[in-house]
């Protein structure tokens, strides 16, 4: 079945453009629960409605993300619970669902005795893309997408960390699916590359859906439309960062202290970061109100907010 | 179904491109034949003892390799961590699996046929023997169900479980049918040609059981695919129809045993007597026996392809043959050996028109005669064993000093050929034929 035709009875069907691509793509995730053997709960109750755009998913190491990536990208049942993309249910449409996805994962290999250009037409055979000038052009494509054309006869083997973090964006773009779904793209690599693949991801976020999973908050902060943030296997927040950054509005501040007052004040508020300082230390706090002299308001950003969610509402 | 086809094609394809880049690949390779090119650098050595010896490690080095690379071809992309990446994709699982096994089947058989050229570069240069390409063409055909068993096995069984460790089950099995080849039934042997049949079914069976249970375990396959779960059938209770077929009509002790081979077994030769009879394959007609040949002297000749210097009666029989023949010799091979196609194959690669017939209880023991029923009618301890029986089949020559290069027969068999074919023709109608 091709994206955009009715996925099976009683399904939404969604309506195409000239090209056969649907207009809006969802995923719709519904009271997801995912309990690994030793009722270790990696997912508890997690509902998300997620469209076209770049989809932020935040949240601490352990926190059920690449669960929730996993499950999504069919390599993982859930124990309870729907999801459904473009209306393909994940547990019983399957091969419907793995036409319309790209997934790369946190950690993967390829095959390192090949070129840039052998693994991808590898990976768009495993796409079904078997016509051979549709294949090349569905390669040439994405190379071009990842910049890496200059690089199509290089051994990836050869490849440094971002070049092959780019190359795992441009398998999961062969068959142009609507949903991709990139986690942890940036763990390993330089600021440089780090920048250029949130650019990359910025630029395909604009006709697709694009869930990018990370515990970096500056990635998030760079490209998401929209936001979910997971602690503890449960949703703390979904929205847009402007709506998570303005409940914090007025209750983030800078303090200047000195090193013996950093504990105190630890102690009593809590502390989203620590700076070195010409006249000794600056510390980031949230708080309703502060009586510190040396205190100033700051705008709130969504490493504040992240830590305000995960820990803040934990301690009440 | 062309999708479908071309994107197996293609992945199978790739995944020998995968496997030609692989280090180890090149490692195994060169190996493999330094091992095939080193057995057959002993000068005199002919094109179908090389091909023989490459075909046997075929079972040894070569299949250790392939089970090996099999075992590292079903977990190289969960240890590289490309399994994830491969799942999610849309291909079918069939296509998946199918291309993967057949790109690394096609590895295994290129290090089959770098074996072969190394030891045919050895036979031509070091043996100063004549290539034949014939011989090498039957070696890789009769590695072809050994290799592909071990390989599906290894493949199939390192895939369901994820782990290489599931190879070791196929090798304990085929350490065990090895080491034990004396005491077990031949069927168990699956590098045997005549077992072919059955191990090709069964291998067939065990790939399309992988893709049944993997697709529903792996992949998330809500349904059972009918043509799927008939094939399997189908081949697995094939596989072992047949396998219980050839068990109730061969001699395979200790499975079954044939009244017929253990009549053979329990003559004896003797100058002086007649010479032991035997009713055995590899003629025009199903069993060849001595009855067809009354009154005719008789060249029985005993050679075994394990035993490279017994190939040299071959050569003696062929003189006889040419030049005794039309005067009322006939020269009769018989082979030694647990595959039945060897006698066959060594015929066709040499041009030998004489019978060559085969041993169908051979096991491949020393001394044969521990292993071979016609080699113990024969008291043939060691290869090769020229016999001469005169017109009334009375054993006149046992000649056991036939060295590998022979060409021509003894001087005391020519003379003994002329003298006997020179006799007269008894009278039709020996009684207690074969």
């Amino acid at each position: 079945m091709r994206p955009g035709a009715s996925p099976h009875p009683g399904a939404t069907e969604r309506p195409s453009d000239p090209e056969g691509k649907p207009e809006n793509v969802e995923v719709t995730i519904d009271h997801l629960t995912k309990v690994y053997e030793g009722r270790i709960t990696a997912l508890n109750d997690v509902s998300l409605r997620i469209g076209t755009g770049v989809f932020g998913l935040l949240g601490p190491n352990g926190s059920g993300k690449t669960t929730l990536m996993r499950i999504i990208a069919t390599l993982l049942e859930p124990t309870a619970g729907s999801v459904r993309v473009n209306g393909f249910d994940v547990r019983r449409q399957k091969a419907q669902v793995r036409r319309i996805l790209g997934y790369m994962p946190q950690d993967f290999g390829l095959y390192p005795s090949l070129t840039a250009y052998e693994v991808l037409d590898y990976m768009a055979l495993l796409c079904d893309l078997t016509e051979p000038t549709a294949r090349k052009e569905a390669i040439e494509r994405a190379l071009a997408e990842t910049n890496l054309t200059h690089l199509r006869d290089r051994r990836v083997g050869t490849f440094s960390g971002g070049m092959r973090q780019r190359l795992g964006i441009a398998q999961a773009l062969l068959h142009s699916p609507q949903l991709l779904i990139v986690d942890e793209p940036t763990v390993g690599l330089d600021p440089e590359e780090r920048i250029r693949m949130r650019s990359l991801l910025a630029e395909l976020g604009q006709d697709r859906i694009i869930i990018l999973s990370t515990h970096i908050v500056a990635d998030v902060e760079a490209v998401a439309d929209q936001l979910g943030v997971l602690y503890q296997g449960r949703v703390r927040f979904q929205g847009p960062p402007d709506a998570l950054l303005r409940q914090l509005h007025e209750k983030v501040w800078l303090v200047d202290v000195s090193r013996e007052e950093l504990g105190r004040l630890r102690d009593r508020y809590l502390e989203t970061g620590v700076f070195r300082s010409a006249s000794g230390m600056q510390v980031r706090v949230i708080a309703e109100e502060m009586d510190h002299p040396h205190a100033r308001p700051v705008e709130p950003n969504l490493e504040d907010a992240s830590i305000w969610l995960m820990k803040g509402t934990q301690n009440g | 179904m062309g999708r479908p086809r071309q994107a197996f094609w293609g992945l199978a394809r790739s995944e020998f491109l995968v496997g030609w880049r692989n280090p180890g690949f090149r490692v195994a390779a060169a190996l493999c034949a330094a091992v095939a090119g080193l057995s057959c650098t002993a000068a005199g050595t002919t094109a179908s003892v090389a091909a023989y010896r490459v075909s046997q490690q075929a079972s040894t080095v070569i299949g250790l390799v392939a089970l090996l690379w099999m075992c590292h071809a079903a977990c190289r992309d969960a240890w590289m961590g490309a399994d994830e990446l491969v799942m999610v994709k849309p291909q079918s699982t069939e296509a998946i699996l199918l291309g993967r096994f057949l790109g690394n089947l096609g590895v295994v058989l290129t290090v089959m046929l770098f074996s072969l050229a190394a030891a045919a570069v050895a036979q031509v240069t070091w043996g100063g023997t004549p290539f034949r390409l014939l011989a090498y063409l039957h070696a890789f055909a009769r590695a072809l169900v050994p290799l592909g068993t071990l390989s599906t096995l290894g493949f199939a069984l390192c895939t369901l479980f994820g782990t290489p460790v599931a190879g070791g089950v196929v090798a304990l099995y085929w350490i065990l049918v090895l080491s034990g080849r004396d005491f077990v039934s031949r069927v168990f042997n699956f590098s045997l040609t005549q077992n072919n049949a059955i191990y090709a079914l069964l291998s067939a069976g065990v790939l399309t059981l992988m893709l049944l249970v993997y697709r529903r375990d792996r992949r998330g396959g809500n349904r059972w695919p009918r043509p799927l779960v008939a094939a399997t059938a189908l081949f697995l209770s094939g596989g072992l129809l047949v396998a219980v077929l050839f068990v109730y009509s061969r001699h395979d002790p200790p499975l079954h045993r044939r009244d017929g081979i253990l009549a053979i077994a329990s003559q004896h030769l003797e100058p002086g007597r007649r010479i032991p009879g035997f009713w055995l394959p590899g003629g025009k007609v199903p069993l060849t026996g001595l009855y067809p040949f009354d009154g005719r002297v008789l060249a029985v000749g005993l050679w075994a392809p394990s035993v490279p210097e017994s190939l040299g009666v071959l050569e003696v029989l062929r003189q006889i043959d040419a030049e005794f023949g039309s005067q009322g010799a006939t020269a009769i091979a018989i082979c030694v050996s647990e595959d039945t196609a060897i006698a066959r194959h060594v015929a066709r690669e040499n041009g030998y028109r004489f019978l060559m017939l085969h041993d169908p209880g051979a096991r491949q023991t020393y001394p044969p005669s521990a292993g071979s029923p016609v080699a113990e009618a024969y008291d043939a301890a060691d290869l090769p064993k020229l016999v001469v029986a005169d017109r009334e089949r009375t054993v006149q020559l046992v000649e056991t000093g036939i060295g590998p290069d022979a060409s021509q027969a003894p001087d005391t068999v020519r003379q003994l050929l002329s003298t006997a074919t020179a006799a007269a023709v008894p009278p039709q109608g020996n009684p207690g034929s074969p």
